[in-house]
């Protein structure tokens, strides 16, 4: 089968999830382009799962609207074919065999490949003989891998599914979705605490912070956005005056600043003849700087 | 879904059956194999306390077959709450809606329902036959709706009314868990009591009863098949209406 | 210096125009496609189709539809051309400036780099013969 969209788009407006007295999503409004790699970055607590359980239907949300292709999933004939949420603790039957849970799923779904469910089970040595439930944390994700990827949902939220995985099997992951994206464009949330190794894959970035949206913009503007600035204390302390500085370290008469907001052709000029070396930021840090706790509140910037 | 004839034509709108129909059908295949465990073990039992029975009293008059409804009942019930936790998580992730969840568990349910109520009237029916040629009777007791006066043919109609209720009793109690967790155990009375109220009550031969004693057994199982199919709906519908706004929980 | 901090899409550019500078993709030579590029590198596609598109708008890489990326003919020379303009500017001026910090003298910087052009072989400065123009409907 060959899928005819170019992936759903995603829009989240004044949206609040609560579990009781917890705040899981606190008043989100946000667009994920159709057709893009986005990244969902934060820590654990800080609502990503709860956002891809509204985007699929799994719940409906306290207050606010979600709207995936322009309509709410919950109970949409038409929309929840086409959303595909892959959790790490994986919504499978445990008890019957990886062939009855295909059987299962394909059914379900009117994009569901067939073929690619068959590579990518050789790819992570799965019997489809065997049933889940026996299955250790590594083969579960990779399971759940199997039917995100070979449902060819138009909108896919892969969330954790790295978890268990040795570092083979996460390439072999980031391989077998680079390729079958590139052949089968799609919208594709994923959401993975290896920022470091997923960087590069996605094209935009979300970061959820204590269930409000911190970050939300294109990879590159956001990696270009953090620039760490190496030199004399008095040097650099002059240079980021007025910037927003995520943090500071300093060795003997030597300051490293990170600062956030984008440098111009003549900051790079003065930082030259003032002896500071600019150098980037990599995502991982920049997102450990803007998700501390001991940043309080005084973020700004987040739309 | 069939690919051999079809040509790959990218703008052909991919051909989807009916949700409601695909869970019907993968349910009943897992009920099946359920089954084809369950009769095997269900007739060696039957055999072996007809034997012990026939040891101990030298010949017996009534129908065993019928003594093991509870057994089965009981199955079904708790096949059903299996059923209603497990299916509801992975339906949603698969794509679909809770509305063909509904359709299709009750769907498949009273496929299965109907099923063992009537393998087990040709079971009855068989025992019946081999008691005649041991030369024993065949005694109806334990016939909870129909009575033992009732015909025969009262007992597939008793019997499928006791498979039903046991199914969609299952299926309530087991959403019931999955929607409120162990609060779930305060609304038991609620949801078990039509279950046992037709197990446990309607023990007592409906001819005891006082008024009922006069009408004539086809009445009489018309008025008791209807009670049951009417509880089997009320309960079927408070399963449904839990199951069409269940919330799935942030951790499986 | 800025390099490290360059987005992807213009070190994949800017690895692909020193391909072309070098000789390694000749003119009229096919490209990776961006999903290869992907896939190889592990990068998102459209980082890979930015600067792909970036290379096409300068004239360096042009589209034959239906069939892939091609070395524009006479990319090398165009890149020559350029390196050449800001050779001084980006790679002599830091020489200057650094030896000057270091109190090094100018003439030892000179007699170094004598010395070691007459050491190496140098890289052909002229443009190898010019390829015939292929058809560019495609292009743009």
């Amino acid at each position: 089968m060959t899928a005819t969209t170019a992936g759903w788009g995603v829009e989240l407006q004044g949206v609040t999830q609560r579990f009781g007295d917890v705040v899981a999503l606190d008043d989100v409004s946000l667009t994920v382009r159709p057709g893009t790699i986005t990244g969902l970055l934060g820590r654990n607590g800080s609502g990503k799962s709860t956002l891809g359980s509204l985007l699929a239907a799994f719940r409906r949300p306290t207050a606010g609207r979600v709207l995936v292709d322009g309509e709410e999933p919950w109970e949409n004939e038409r929309v929840v074919p086409g959303v595909c949420f892959v959790r790490e603790s994986g919504d499978v039957l445990d008890d019957f065999s990886i062939k009855d849970n295909l059987a299962y799923v394909s059914g379900a779904r009117p994009t569901f490949s067939h073929e690619l469910a068959g590579e990518l089970l050789d790819l992570f040595e799965l019997d489809p003989k065997r049933k889940p439930g026996k299955f250790s944390r590594g083969k579960k994700s990779a399971f759940g891998i199997v039917l995100g990827l070979a449902s060819r949902a138009p909108l896919t939220i892969l969330d954790e599914v790295h978890l268990g995985l040795d570092a083979p099997s996460r390439y072999a992951f980031y391989d077998a979705l680079l390729a079958d994206y590139a052949a089968h464009p799609r919208t594709i949330v994923l959401s993975s605490h290896l920022i470091g190794e997923i960087e590069r894959l996605v094209e935009d970035v979300v970061v959820l912070d204590r269930g409000r949206v911190l970050v939300a913009q294109d990879a590159e503007t956001l990696r270009a956005e953090g620039v760490s600035v190496t030199g004399p204390a008095a040097a650099v302390e002059a240079f980021v005056a007025g910037r927003e500085v995520l943090a500071t370290q300093r060795l003997g008469g030597t300051t490293q600043a990170t600062v956030r907001g984008g440098v111009a052709e003549g900051d790079v000029r003065r930082a030259r003849q003032d002896g500071l070396e600019l150098g980037p930021v990599p995502l991982q840090d920049l997102f450990v700087h803007l998700t501390d706790p001991q940043r309080a509140t005084h973020v700004g910037g987040a739309r | 879904m069939t690919a051999t004839t079809a040509p790959a034509v990218a703008t052909r709108a991919p051909a989807r059956t009916s949700p409601t129909l695909h869970v019907a059908r993968r349910q009943g295949v897992a009920a099946l194999r359920l089954a084809a465990w369950f009769w095997p073990i269900a007739l060696l039992a039957l055999a072996a306390v007809t034997i012990t029975a026939w040891v101990v009293e030298g010949r017996v008059d009534v129908s065993i077959a019928v003594h093991g409804r509870q057994a089965l009942v009981w199955f079904l019930f708790s096949q059903a709450i299996q059923v209603a936790a497990t299916y509801p998580r992975v339906h949603v992730a698969a794509g679909m809606t809770r509305r063909s969840l509904v359709r299709g568990t009750l769907l498949a349910s009273g496929a299965t329902g109907l099923a063992y109520a009537l393998v087990l009237t040709g079971v009855v029916l068989v025992e019946r036959w081999l008691h005649g040629l041991a030369g024993w009777g065949s005694a109806l007791r334990e016939v909870q709706l129909a009575g033992e006066r009732a015909p025969l043919w009262a007992l597939p109609i008793d019997t499928v009314v006791l498979t039903l209720l046991a199914i969609t009793t299952g299926l309530l109690v087991g959403i019931t868990y999955q929607r409120w967790g162990a609060w779930a155990t305060l609304t038991l009375p609620l949801t078990v009591g039509p279950l046992l109220a037709l197990l446990f009550l309607g023990i007592a031969p409906t001819g005891d009863v006082p008024g009922l004693g006069d009408v004539a057994p086809r009445a009489l199982v018309g008025l008791a098949g209807g009670v049951g199919a009417l509880g089997v709906l009320v309960v079927a519908a408070a399963f449904a209406v839990i199951a069409r706004r269940l919330p799935l929980s942030a951790q499986a | 210096m800025f390099d490290g901090r360059d987005p992807v899409y213009l070190q994949i550019a800017d690895q692909i125009r020193q391909d072309v500078l070098s000789g390694a993709l000749a003119a009229e030579e096919q490209v990776m496609s961006t999903t290869q590029y992907a896939t190889t590198f592990r990068i998102n596609p459209a980082t890979a189709a930015k600067a792909f598109a970036q290379l096409v708008d300068e004239g360096v890489l042009y589209k034959r539809r239906g069939v892939g990326m091609f070395v524009a003919p006479g990319a090398r020379e165009r890149l020559v051309a350029d390196a050449r303009e800001s050779f001084f500017a980006d790679t002599v001026d830091p020489v200057a400036d650094a030896a000057r910090v270091l109190g090094i003298d100018v003439e030892d910087v000179v007699a170094r780099l004598r010395t070691r052009a007459a050491s190496e072989p140098a890289a052909p400065v002229t443009a190898p013969p010019a390829t015939p123009a292929a058809p560019e409907e495609g292009s743009r």
